[in-house]
């Protein structure tokens, strides 16, 4: 039998310039909640076909954001419009484009998993075959009661009843949480699928490493706001090179996009958008203790978040990054859309 | 198809409940009238002029009706345990519908589903309502069932025939005898219908007010406590307005004056084109012997104009309200 996989419709084109453009779009949505300011002006853009990850620690407002998106709550002030449909006013109707898993599913405890399945694709006029696959390839017990599945289970589950839905937009709350390695790859597998499909994909984890295999763009969210906003595959591109040199400082030619982190007692830190231009240079020179690194989303991440990346290890792993100061590097080239760190 | 899944849910989840209540009422209303039909009247009401004439005052008719076989039968809508399985039911599925689903997290992926609140909401209180006719129909079909199949034992004596065959004199100085008559030949269970009706009309309007509190909240034991508060309090301003003369006015602010099954039943018993009146008459009164008020039609209308009002303003506000994440 050949693997399920993903299919969206085709889009619409209700508002074909918008819609074509951009798939989701916020403008200076905010969300408060009392005093407490949960979303704060947030401006966001989403192209067609796009795999956005959300990154942020609990509480920073992704959760909100996604929230707004799927009409769950009204904004406070702004607006959000998924495929040119406000998230508020016209939420039936987003919620027919939209696919949505929240960070923790809870599906109906008395139901069976083929139940469940039924259930959703009912509600969508759908038949659940699509969901009856995807489940097979998650591995699932259909026969089990969801109040006598594991956690992760669960999850699996609530996957198979959004990436069944055939939206063209998916919007996923930290879809891997529970989920055993190799489901994960899985997930992100099913997610690329989606995009291959034309499916607008909106990913929140807490996994670094996900968010770097699986997503196209990355926006960081801190205390409410979008303080980064940037490429995946340029992040993937930056190295960080340090070494030690002897005698005069090598001169770094002006042809090369380059940044000097730090240079002191002989030693220099340069950060590197791509690797490729530097290398002849660096053959040349007299180097000792030479170290390239990729730089990876965990360094960006923890410029914004320090502790939180700290707790949030999994992409570290592969990564060996230097924790630098978010001052020295919040002038950093490197990044598209940042803010200044506070 | 939407509509259809849901409703299958909506089934799913509230068989059991529904089965459990409409099993317990119909079999108690049998049960009742196997009692009733093992008491004599005339004891019946030796036993009832014992109490204090302050009791009286609760009942809403006649006492002379109320110890007859109808009237006995007719009390049986104001029965703990009948109210019991209506309050249960109404409760659990208006309390349920909203911050049920939110309470269990649940209603995070369900109302992310290509399903408008407003269509959910209407189709919960739909099967709620269906709930509620349904255990209404099934106190009154137990009841018809038991008058259908019990007898009455009752005392005769024995009387002196004077040639005619309708023409006779009991002679009370000899020893009654015990005789078997049908329950069906002395009690008249059409006209607990009204009866039936207006319990209908309360499991409405307490489904209502779970309903909308529902629709408000987000935690589902506190939705389960605002409806149940809102019944005792009810039941005591009923209490209050009846016993306590200069807090008559209560009567005015209680639902459970829209609420009097017996009175509707000895309308429809002994002034039967009075049944479905708005407003009671003064032939009806008279005949009846029941005091001034609303007639089966009127107390209906009330009831359902109320819980259509409440219904809809939980519509509206779940249509508005913001989704908590849940917890």
């Amino acid at each position: 039998m050949s693997t399920p996989s993903v299919s969206t419709p085709s889009s619409h084109s209700e508002h074909p310039t918008e819609v074509e453009q951009f798939v989701v779009r916020t403008r200076g949505l905010s969300k408060r909640f009392g005093d407490f300011t949960a979303l704060d002006a947030v401006d966001l853009d989403v192209p067609r076909g796009q795999v956005l990850g959300l990154l942020g620690p609990n509480g920073a407002g992704k959760s909100t954001l996604i929230r707004l998106l799927v009409g769950a709550t009204q904004p406070t002030s702004g607006t959000a419009a998924v495929v040119g449909l406000d998230c508020w006013r016209e939420r039936d109707e987003v919620h027919r484009r939209v696919a949505y898993l929240p960070g923790d599913a809870r599906l109906p405890k008395r139901m069976r998993g083929r139940e469940v399945l039924s259930f959703f694709a009912g509600l969508r006029g759908q038949r659940p075959e699509l969901a009856l696959l995807l489940a097979e390839r998650l591995e699932l017990d259909l026969g089990r009661r969801v109040g006598a599945m594991s956690t992760g289970m669960r999850q699996k589950l609530a996957l198979a009843v959004a990436f069944a839905s055939r939206c063209e937009v998916i919007i996923l709350d930290e879809p891997t949480a529970n989920l055993d390695p190799t489901v994960r790859e899985v997930v992100l597998q099913l997610v690329a699928e989606a995009r291959q499909a034309g499916a607008t994909v909106l990913f929140s984890s807490h996994v670094l490493s996900e968010i770097e295999q699986g997503c196209d763009r990355v926006v960081i969210v801190k205390q409410g706001r979008l303080v980064l906003d940037c490429e995946v595959p340029d992040i993937l591109e930056q190295h960080r090179i340090t070494a030690g040199y002897l005698g005069a400082k090598p001169e770094i030619p002006s042809s090369v996009e380059v940044q000097v982190v730090r240079d002191d007692a002989g030693r220099i830190e340069l950060l590197t958008r791509s690797l490729d231009p530097l290398l002849g240079w660096l053959s040349r020179q007299g180097w000792h203790d030479l170290r390239i690194e990729r730089v990876g989303l965990q360094h960006l991440y923890a410029k914004w978040h320090p502790s939180a990346a700290r707790l949030d290890q999994p992409s570290t792993l592969d990564h060996a990054v230097t924790h630098s100061t978010p001052t020295a590097d919040a002038s950093s080239p490197l990044s598209a859309t940042e803010e200044r760190p506070s | 198809m939407m509509t259809r899944t849901l409703l299958l849910k909506f089934w799913r989840d509230a068989r059991w409940l529904l089965l459990g209540c409409c099993s317990v009422v119909s079999l108690f209303a049998m049960l009742r009238v196997w009692i009733v039909s093992q008491l004599d009247t005339q004891r019946f009401r030796q036993i009832l002029e014992l109490l204090p004439t302050d009791f009286r005052k609760l009942s809403p008719v006649d006492f002379d009706w109320a110890v007859s076989y109808t009237g006995r039968l007719s009390f049986l809508f104001e029965e703990p345990l009948v109210h019991l399985c209506l309050f249960v039911w109404c409760i659990a599925r208006g309390s349920d519908a909203v911050s049920g689903e939110l309470d269990r997290g649940t209603g995070e992926i369900l109302f992310s589903q290509p399903l408008s609140r407003r269509r959910y909401l209407v189709l919960h209180i739909a099967t709620t309502l269906l709930g509620v006719l349904t255990i209404s129909t099934a106190v009154w079909l137990g009841q018809w069932v038991g008058i259908q199949l019990f007898s009455a034992k009752q005392l005769v004596y024995p009387s002196l025939s004077l040639g005619a065959p309708t023409w006779s004199v009991p002679l009370p100085f000899l020893e009654p005898e015990e005789r078997l008559t049908p329950m069906r030949e002395l009690a008249n269970p059409y006209a607990m219908i009204p009866a039936a009706a207006v319990y209908a009309g309360l499991g409405m309007l307490i489904a209502s007010v779970a309903t909308l509190a529902s629709a408000l909240d987000r935690l589902r034991w506190r939705t389960i406590g605002i409806a149940t508060g809102f019944y005792i309090v009810q039941a005591i301003l009923k209490i209050l307005g009846t016993m306590v003369e200069p807090l008559g006015f209560l009567e005015y602010a209680t639902i459970f004056s829209l609420f009097e099954p017996e009175k509707l039943v000895a309308v429809a018993d002994l002034h039967p084109p009075a049944t479905w009146s708005f407003w009671l008459d003064a032939s009806a009164q008279e005949a009846a012997t029941v005091g001034p008020g609303l007639g089966a039609g009127g107390a209906l209308c009330c009831l359902v104009v109320l819980s259509s009002t409440l219904f809809a303003l939980a519509v509206a506000s779940f249509h508005r309200r913001d989704l908590p994440a849940p917890v």
